[in-house]
């Protein structure tokens, strides 16, 4: 297909233990989401040690799950996934056309069904993003009456990615949200986090996008941040044009150069893989990603 | 003079009783249960009077106090957190019920099936198709902005179109007379035990006055949650697996948990009692893995499942979300029914009710203002000081504010608290709760009043228990509060629904032991509770022996040969110290060494000292907790004397004389013997016993092994035979060595007699018949052919036992004979450890090759564990048989 992009990602995460697990039940958001100018062609999933079966089923975001469990004494788990993807370049070019920002709260919230009434559930706090005052402090700037809505969310992608350091020391999962505007640090997730909340304070849907980038540069162009791990971003909604990614990691509107893997409200609906174990104390994780194109 | 025609229908009070309810004042504005407004009685009221006039004042006086007695005995406890008497807190029961005609009951009936109905379908809505949202019928706020929504259970099934089972609600009366619903309780009520167990205790107290009154009965309500139970199973099976999962002993109404469960002839379980393999739930017991069909959930919804849920509960069942979707397991009530109790639902009820059933709603909930809604959160702040504010969607995450007790700081700040997260508010109006009479210092008094009513889901629509648990306000200003609740200290009473007609009178016996249909559902015991018994049966054991030394040395002391007797109990005093529960200075000291005062300090240390590590006072509370936690394997009765056993130790004060201390420890050691009692004669031969009473044979033989090792160690040094006969005395062997000798007590035939005499009950080899007895009945020793290790161990001990012979020619066959059994009491010190070791490794810890260590989330990929909320700390905290094994296994370094 003209215009697009295919890509084989490698996906690994191991976990090692000090202290054998004698069961453990697993989750993983690990399968690339199909729709909007995005393909899985191929996917697969290895698991060591290999369970009775690797089922899945869909989750309320409409993400697809993989679940697996282990009842043999283990001291290490290793999950292996495969995806080939094909991208559509022109999807997310569109963009800026939209209404003024100011209208979309109300449409979102009066809204009697369909993808805006859906929508409306992304204009909430939820476990990972908490409201502050200083959030919306921060947002305004960007939204003065009458601005275009995919302007001001550009605009404040640029200046989130000019105020925010990426340190991959600074943070945690746990590290909260007001600790990383505090800081002004942090990896992708913190930053996606952050400009969420200042959306969802403004009334304007906003939702977390988990999946790979390509950091190997196309020649002539800068490398971007988030090699060889997972990679998150931000969507938003606009009524009638759906939603639009924003990276403010990288500050670019993703397109070709970003795979989406899962959707939901933060990092705690879509954590690649977690799990509950018994016994494994002393946990180490590593994790290994290789994006690789496979056309131009 | 008789009053008016008005009058004359009314029920009147018993001459008899007028000096009881003299006092009794109707207060102004408020609904009164008891008389109304001319003074006249209520209906139903007339003839449970009659019914108590019978008796006389002081039976009735003294059946109250046996009534009370019960209570305590049955060890029926509501656990208050914070509180003084923490655990175990005695029930509250006034003996005084409350009375309600049959007729209108049938109206209460009606509202509350119609509302678990209204429930019902909102449930399946909004964990299913969500229509009532896309129709403006529930704001979407409701669900999106609510922590309760849980996501993770959207279109999981509903088993027979179900969601809810189970339902109950707090109604009150307001001062026009009508029922409102206070509360409704739609997650996994809790209550209805506490209701069951006041009506047994009040019909025990009160038969008369049942049966004059025409008493409708209960127990047709378990019979019916029975049945729930059974055809919700996701397989046709003649016998399914139920389980009642409880989050644990210490959680505020685990009574009631423990009662259920026994009532219902299902098995209690915990969360690490379950384990999910290949997506079906399985418990864990003695004899391996046992399928789960379905469970009774206690435990809080969001703790059910940490892979799916709150991934920091310890409590709960991994893989349980995905054994529902599959349906091979049913949870009662479902994950995700405690949506429905949100108090913000109440504002739209009435539109949820004609939309999904087409009817208006028949019993009203307190007026309610959710501030989600901009002019509901404006008519709110204009009236604040009349309302009370509460969370909207979690009725337990704050304490209400009542607004008119608040300063005018407080309201301000509260009005600015809302407005900065208007859905996170509800405000309702003030409720005038109605006033029934309770008994205070001999007399009727009235107190404000709740009933919480409970229903379960039938084949074709809801039951509705005729009763209930009626609660009542505090005295004083607090008998005009609002708020009635167990973790407050309020009261409960029983609710009777008595029938006017004589066409019901057939139903109205009264219920004195509910003759009810058991079933069995899953017929073993979880290993976490052979484990306690095991432990309970070593403490009980140490227990009863600590006190037979003590009793031996702190009798010697107070005999009248004072501190010279000191010599004389050194054996035993050196087996106190090296078991640990003789505290630091006297634990290194001989007896002769220290003051007599230092001494007579340490003796009563050693037996009442709370603090004191090893001292018999702790031993008893290791005890009482192990028997708290397997109380629902436990008899009445033996709670009843595990209470008494507390009762004796604590009868004292520290200035207690010597001599006063051996009398308790008689009357002490007497109880215990009814204990074993217990344990020998009333209690079925199950593995669960075997595990009770192998910690008990396991630990006499310990104890016996150290305090001969002692004997034999002072009796080289020459000392005088006192030793012997303590020894005899704490292994209560004295009247059969003395029916067996002539002569006063002398090593060897001692020794022969309490070591490997296997006819002696109190000896090691008797010990060690049993413990290989048991052994080769538990499921572990069947398949493996030359048995556990533990097993090894013992019929090594007992073939040495079977060969010795302790005759002695001479004085040098006798020093030979000596060492040997000194030996042998080694063997068997370290031998007893590793069986104990065994044991817990083979059938506790590792039970069908799952260890007992608690599961935990992954990290994340930051590489750190959230922190552990503080709600989530609460619940956790709990007592593990980890910590209990820990403290059984310290005398033993």
């Amino acid at each position: 297909m003209n215009g697009s992009m295919k890509y084989q990602i490698e996906h690994l995460t191991r976990y090692d233990y000090d202290q054998e697990v004698s069961a453990s039940h697993h989750l993983a958001w690990l399968k690339p989401r199909s729709g909007a100018g995005q393909v899985v062609e191929d996917f697969s999933i290895r698991v060591e040690p290999t369970p009775a079966e690797v089922a899945f089923s869909v989750d309320y975001f409409g993400n697809e799950v993989q679940h697996f469990a282990l009842q043999e004494l283990h001291d290490s788990l290793t999950v292996v996934t495969r995806s080939e993807v094909s991208l559509v370049k022109e999807y997310a070019a569109s963009a800026f056309v939209s209404p003024e920002w100011e209208s979309v709260p109300e449409e979102v919230r009066t809204a009697e069904g369909g993808e805006s009434l859906s929508a409306y559930e992304f204009t909430f706090a939820s476990p990972y993003i908490s409201f502050a005052p200083e959030y919306e402090e921060y947002a305004k700037p960007f939204f003065s009456s009458g601005t275009p809505l995919l302007e001001g969310v550009g605009a404040m992608t640029r200046q989130i990615h000019e105020d925010f350091r990426f340190d991959p020391t600074a943070t945690t999962v746990a590290t909260p949200l007001a600790t990383v505007f505090g800081e002004k640090r942090g990896v992708c997730q913190d930053f996606a986090h952050f400009q969420i909340a200042c959306l969802r304070m403004l009334g304007i849907p906003a939702r977390y996008v988990s999946g790979y980038v390509r950091t190997e540069p196309p020649p002539g162009q800068a490398r971007l941040l988030g090699a060889d791990a997972t990679h998150a971003w931000v969507a938003v909604f606009c009524p009638g044009l759906g939603w639009t990614e924003f990276d403010p990691t990288n500050n670019v509107i993703p397109s070709d150069t970003h795979v989406r893997v899962a959707y939901g409200r933060d990092y705690g609906d879509i954590s690649p893989v977690r799990g509950t174990v018994v016994g494994g104390s002393g946990q180490r994780l590593t994790i290994g990603v290789t994006m690789t194109p496979l056309s131009e | 003079m008789e009053g008016g025609p008005v009058t004359q229908n009314r029920g009147r009070i018993p001459a008899a009783l007028e000096p009881v309810v003299r006092d009794y004042q109707v207060g102004v504005g408020q609904y009164d249960e008891f008389l109304d407004e001319e003074g006249g009685l209520r209906p139903g009221w007339e003839n449970f009077l009659k019914g108590i006039s019978k008796l006389r004042r002081e039976d009735f006086i003294h059946r109250w106090r046996e009534a009370k007695r019960l209570i305590r005995d049955n060890g029926v406890t509501y656990n208050v957190y914070d509180d003084e008497q923490g655990m175990g807190r005695p029930w509250e029961l006034d003996p005084i019920p409350f009375v309600i005609a049959e007729s209108e009951w049938k109206q209460i009936e009606a509202g509350l099936i119609q509302r678990a109905r209204v429930f019902d379908h909102l449930l399946i809505d909004c964990y299913g198709a969500r229509k009532l949202i896309g129709s403006g019928v529930v704001p979407p706020e409701f669900l999106y902005a609510n922590p309760r929504f849980l996501r993770p259970c959207v279109g999981l099934p509903n088993p027979k179109d179900r969601f809810l089972h189970l339902y109950s609600a707090d109604i009150a009366r307001g001062p026009n007379g009508r029922w409102w619903v206070l509360a409704d309780r739609t997650q996994a009520p809790s209550g209805m035990g506490y209701a069951l167990e006041n009506r047994v205790v009040q019909t025990r107290m009160l038969p008369e006055a049942a049966r004059e009154c025409g008493l409708v009965r209960i127990a047709e309500y378990f019979r019916e949650v029975l049945e729930t139970l059974a055809r919700v199973a996701p397989r046709p099976r003649e016998n399914p697996g139920v389980v009642l999962l409880t989050p644990g002993p210490l959680n505020e109404t685990y009574f009631e948990h423990a009662f259920l469960a026994r009532y219902l002839g299902i098995t209690l379980v915990e969360g690490e009692d379950l384990t999910v393999r290949d997506d079906r739930v399985y418990l864990k017991t003695l004899e391996g893995l046992q399928r789960v069909d379905v469970i009774f959930r206690r435990l809080d919804e969001g703790f059910v499942d940490p892979l799916e849920l709150m991934s920091e509960s310890q409590i709960g069942v991994a893989g349980l979300l995905e054994a529902i979707r599959k349906r091979n397991v049913t949870v009662v009530n479902p994950p995700g029914s405690g949506l429905a109790e949100a108090p913000a639902l109440l504002a739209f009820l009435p539109s949820i009710c004609s939309e999904v059933l087409g009817e208006e709603l028949l019993m009203p909930s307190v007026a309610t203002w959710w501030c989600g809604q901009s002019t509901e959160m404006a008519a709110v702040l204009d009236r604040l000081e009349n309302l009370v504010i509460k969370d909207a969607f979690d009725k337990g995450h704050r304490q209400p504010r009542f607004l008119r007790d608040e300063s005018k700081a407080n309201r301000s700040e509260i009005a600015a608290m809302i407005q900065e997260a208007p859905m996170r508010y509800v405000a309702q109006e003030h409720v005038n709760l109605s006033m029934a009479p309770i008994w205070v210092d001999g007399g009727f008094s009235p107190r404000a009043i709740s009933v919480r009513v409970h229903l379960v889901a039938t084949e074709d629509g809801y039951a509705v228990m005729p009763g209930g648990l009626t609660r009542f306000s505090g005295a004083g200003q607090e008998a005009m509060a609002p708020i009635i609740s167990m973790q407050r200290g309020s009261g409960s009473k029983d609710t009777w629904v008595v029938s006017e007609s004589e066409a019901s009178s057939h139903r109205s016996l009264y219920d004195a032991r509910y003759p009810i249909e058991l079933r069995r559902g899953v017929t073993d015991v979880p290993s976490r509770v052979a484990d306690n018994l095991f432990w309970l049966g070593r403490n009980a054991e140490r227990s009863e022996y600590v006190a037979r030394m003590l009793r031996q040395v702190i009798g010697r002391i107070a005999s009248d040969r004072g501190l010279n007797a000191l010599p004389d109990v050194a054996p035993l005093w050196s087996t106190l110290a090296e078991l640990g529960h003789l505290s630091a200075p006297a634990a290194d000291a001989q007896p002769a060494g220290l003051g007599s005062e230092t001494l007579e300090g340490a003796m009563r240390q050693a037996v009442f000292d709370g603090e004191q590590v090893g001292s018999l006072v702790q031993i008893q509370k290791t005890l009482q907790r192990l028997a708290m936690i397997s109380r629902d394997t436990l008899s009445m009765d033996t709670w009843r004397i595990m209470r008494e056993m507390d009762d004796v130790l604590h009868r004292k004060d520290s200035t207690e004389r010597l001599l006063e201390i051996v009398l308790i420890l008689d009357r002490f050691i007497a109880i215990h013997a009814a204990l074993s009692g217990m344990g020998a004669e009333n209690t079925t031969r199950t593995p669960a016993w075997r595990f009770l009473d192998l910690g008990r044979r396991l630990e006499r033989a310990y104890y016996t092994a150290y305090c001969g090792a002692s004997v034999l160690k002072h009796n080289e040094l020459g000392r005088s035979s006192f030793a012997l006969e303590s020894f005899l005395e704490a292994s209560d062997s004295t009247i059969t060595y003395r029916r067996r000798y002539f002569f006063g007590p002398r090593l060897l035939p001692v020794l022969d007699l309490l070591v490997y005499d296997p006819i002696n009950p109190r000896s090691i080899a008797f010990q060690l018949e049993c413990i290989d007895e048991h052994l080769a009945s538990l499921p572990a020793e069947k398949t493996r052919p030359y048995g556990t290790d533990a097993r090894k161990g013992v019929t090594s001990l007992l073939a040495k036992t079977r060969t010795t012979d302790l005759a002695a020619k001479d004085a040098l066959e006798e020093q030979r004979q000596r060492q040997g059994v000194a030996e042998f009491l080694g063997e068997v010190k370290s031998s007893i450890e590793a069986i104990s070791n065994d044991l817990t490794r083979v059938y506790f810890s590792v039970v069908a090759g799952e260890h007992t260590p608690r599961p935990s989330p992954l990290v994340g990929e930051g590489g750190q564990v959230n922190s552990v909320p503080e709600k989530v700390q609460a619940q956790t905290q709990r007592l593990s048989p980890d910590t209990v094994a820990t403290g059984g296994l310290q005398n033993e370094a």
